[in-house]
């Protein structure tokens, strides 16, 4: 086993670990499955080929604009849609974010067509050397920024009164509102929060490979695998997370073949619900 | 005891939930057709005993016996097929089925299955016959009780639990409850009761266990239990300060009239500018699904005043706290705070107004620090410096929470967390604040300590809403007192009215207060632990 294919794993993960991050906050946060999070990392793509494609933006100025935009979208859904879904039951929510996933598919294709889209950037395709290892450069790149934005949740979410409202209504919704936390308000800025995640990962998605309407489903199952790996409420999991999952991708790969990276990943998914279901990074719950 | 004629037999049964101590060392043997009612206040452990039993927890040590055979390390389903059900305080039913259906699926769990003819013995027994069609939700909430019963029978027990079903029941609905459980005791199914309401255990239990703090501390007949001096302090409180320090041990002076329901403010300071009342509550009842635990409840708390809400468990003390911070949704009556009507108002904006609620079992939040949880009761607009001079003044009331301040809040002791939720309130600057059951489960030096504060906070221009069990305590530092019985007020006036035990006896179980006889004023006070006024209405007299 080469060094080159480790290291790609360990950087393909760092994207991994991206989009579950947004996935593992909702969760974490509201309870809710958000089978809509793979269209919110591809919409975050088709809002940033409107800048690179039609207006020649590097993709990486794009980045923030996409992220913004995405956030903007998805607080009122959460608030006027998804929350007070959320006060009937537990389903309902989860079957209206199946509908939004499918509702968003067919506006990506009614706005931008089948074809496969990638972002063009000069290094889309280039590679680096890093102490004798050869890896793409967009991956590198993909990998710091993803670090800097798990650093900046963790950040936000255990240094500011505004993160510890967030940990407080996940842990116990009523008691915050008795404190004075207009809770629906927090698990807006949560999901639009993960919405911007998802769309960082959608645009640096989009310049490693290529994207279509469909394209999100594997992005959501992948996510879930990662939120699996590393259990709930913990930042720093999600990231291991990702990396152990494109390790493991990438050296069976390696070992058997193309035709087994999908086939390993859900099998770690299902060994890891069965075995470990509080996560592979997370301490079990006493009591 | 002889395993024949022993149904069922725990020894030192000991189970904790985190670092609390639910049950430690409960033993108790019932015998085959017997009556037993298990008692004890809120948190005493009544309910885990309950759910150890039929598997839903698991116990930390000890072992359950169901005759020989063991059953402590038995899933749930398999201890229901060998002959013990539950029934639970809130009916659960399968809702969109029928009565019928709903018991016809208890019985599926107990081998083979129930025919036509038991079936209808069995909805007969528990006066479902002829509702036995209807769909499950539109019962009504005696009906839903009963339903709960026949789908615990309908799993054949030869020992059938049953967890407070005759809570939420009034007048001839508790009659109706207890002619069913004698019904089905008749017919030879050992019974196990835990239950608040004295009625329903004096006419039902031949024996009663107390528990407290998860600890038996009296076992007898419902009579002898009646004359139980530890039992009664139980359930009255400790009966006051144990060092003596606390600044308002004695009753004020400033509130002679017994009536004084709209008596003027004593406050030094009135704080937010309010003039007029800080909290109405006009007429309000409120309650959970077909049950009223409050009814037509009025009352003012004036700026600065302390007011205390006294009552047995399940008197409507924790409803009334729901209702006022909006957590309960009232279903008549107006709420105003502040002057401004607040009855359909979000609960966090109420919070907003200046409600600071400390709720009962503190929820503070664990993972959380001791300072992440004192800033969260801080508004989020807050300048930081402000937030940082609050928690000064937090600080100075509670200085372990400055020494604390790094500490995940799940780790320290109850007393340290319930002073930490008093100051998570305070960080609101709140005008009133409200406390639920704050001394519950602390030890006597950790309530004088609270209490303290509480004085000191409420000397700072707070008006003070408490709820208590720890009636001496909160009889100690009020100036109006208010006790609910069932949901409606049996006593309202000044804290001296209460002072004298038959008088909170009348208030609080009513007992006839003129009956100065010691064993029956006695017996009136400690049968019904915790529970009903012989006057089923309980009317303030």
């Amino acid at each position: 086993m080469s060094l080159d294919v480790l290291a790609a794993g360990i950087l393909a993960g760092g994207l991994y670990a991206l989009i579950g991050l947004g996935i593992s906050l909702v969760f974490g946060v509201l309870g809710l499955m958000n089978l809509a999070h793979g269209e919110l990392v591809i919409g975050g793509a088709y809002l940033a080929s409107l800048l690179v494609v039609d207006a020649g933006w590097d993709p990486l100025v794009a980045l923030p604009l996409a992220m913004a935009a995405m956030a903007l979208i998805a607080y009122p859904l959460q608030r006027y849609l998804l929350t007070p879904l959320l006060r009937g039951s537990k389903s309902a929510p989860l079957v209206a974010t199946f509908g939004l996933s499918l509702l968003a598919q067919a506006l990506f294709q009614a706005a931008f067509g089948t074809h496969p889209k990638a972002l063009p950037a000069a290094y889309a395709d280039t590679g680096l050397s890093v102490l004798g290892v050869r890896v793409q450069t967009v991956y590198v790149i993909a990998f710091g920024l993803t670090v800097l934005l798990c650093a900046a949740t963790h950040l936000a979410l255990t240094r500011t009164r505004a993160g510890s409202a967030v940990r407080a209504a996940s842990a116990d919704p009523d008691t915050a509102a008795v404190l004075g936390i207009d809770v629906n308000r927090v698990y807006a800025v949560t999901f639009a929060g993960a919405a911007a995640l998802a769309a960082a990962g959608g645009v640096l998605t989009g310049v490693a490979q290529s994207f279509t309407p469909s394209s999100g489903l594997p992005l959501l199952l992948t996510g879930f695998a990662v939120m699996a790996l590393a259990g709930i409420g913990s930042v720093g999991g999600v990231l291991a997370a990702g990396v152990a999952l494109g390790v493991l991708q990438s050296v069976s790969v390696g070992l058997f073949g193309g035709g087994w990276r999908d086939v390993v990943v859900y099998l770690a998914f299902f060994l890891v619900l069965a075995v470990r279901p509080q996560g592979l990074f997370r301490k079990a719950h006493a009591g | 005891m002889n395993s024949s004629d022993t149904a069922l037999t725990v020894r030192g049964l000991g189970k904790h939930f985190g670092g609390v101590t639910a049950l430690d060392g409960v033993d108790l043997a019932v015998r085959r057709a017997e009556a037993v009612a298990v008692i004890g206040p809120n948190g005493a452990g009544k309910s885990t005993l309950l759910k150890l039993i039929a598997g839903v927890h698991r116990q930390d040590s000890g072992t359950i016996h169901l005759g020989d055979r063991r059953l402590d390390r038995l899933p749930p389903h398999r201890i229901t097929r060998l002959g013990v059900a539950l029934a639970h305080q809130v009916p659960r039913p399968f809702h969109g089925l029928t009565v019928r259906d709903n018991v016809r699926i208890g019985a599926m769990a107990a081998g083979p299955p129930m025919r036509g003819p038991e079936l209808a013995d069995l909805l007969a027994l528990c006066q479902l016959d002829t509702k036995a069609d209807r769909p499950a939700d539109s019962l009504r909430v005696l009906d839903l009780k009963r339903l709960e019963v026949a789908r615990a029978l309908a799993t054949r027990p030869q020992v059938l639990m049953l967890d407070e079903v005759a809570a939420g029941l009034v007048g001839r609905e508790l009659d109706e409850a207890i002619d069913l459980i004698r019904r089905v005791h008749g017919l030879g199914t050992t019974v196990i009761l835990v239950e608040h309401i004295e009625r329903v255990v004096r006419e039902l239990v031949d024996r009663v266990l107390v528990l407290n703090w998860g600890r038996p501390i009296a076992e007898g007949t419902p009579a002898e239990i009646a004359l139980d001096e530890e039992v009664r302090a139980v359930y009255l409180g400790d009966g006051g300060s144990s060092g003596g320090g606390a600044p308002a041990a004695n009753p004020r002076d400033d509130s002679q009239d017994m009536k004084v329901v709209e008596q003027d403010a004593s406050a030094s300071a009135v704080p937010h500018g309010t003039d007029g009342d800080v909290l109405i509550l006009d007429n309000v009842s409120s309650g959970y699904g077909d049950m009223l635990a409050l009814r037509d409840f009025s009352l003012r708390v004036a700026p600065g005043q302390i007011v205390t809400v006294l009552g047995a468990n399940g008197a409507g003390k924790s409803t009334l706290c729901g209702t006022l911070v909006g957590t309960v949704g009232s279903r008549t009556g107006r709420i105003t705070a502040f002057g401004r009507d607040i009855t359909r108002l979000p609960v966090h904006e109420r919070a907003r107004l200046g409600i600071a609620y400390c709720q009962e079992g503190r929820r503070v939040f664990g993972d959380l620090t001791v300072a992440e949880n004192l800033r969260l009761g801080a508004p989020l607009s807050l300048p930081r410096g402000e937030v940082g001079t609050r928690m000064e003044r937090v600080h100075t009331v509670f200085p372990v929470l400055a020494e604390r301040a790094g500490q995940r809040a799940g780790t320290m002791s109850g007393g340290q967390q319930q002073m930490l939720a008093v100051g998570r309130a305070l960080m609101a600057d709140p005008a009133v604040l409200i406390c639920d059951e704050i001394s519950l489960g602390l030890a006597p030096v950790a309530i004088d300590a609270l209490y303290q504060a509480l004085a000191e906070i409420n000397a700072q221009g707070v008006a003070i809403l408490l709820v208590e069990q720890n009636v001496k305590r909160a009889l100690g530092i009020c100036d109006h007192g208010v006790v609910l019985s069932r949901g409606r007020v049996s006593y309202r006036g000044g804290p001296e009215g209460l002072l004298d035990d038959a008088d909170l006896d009348a208030a609080y179980f009513g007992a006839p207060a003129s009956d100065t006889s010691v064993p029956t004023t006695v017996t009136a006070a400690a049968t019904t632990a915790s529970g009903s006024p012989a006057r089923t209405t309980g009317e303030p007299s």
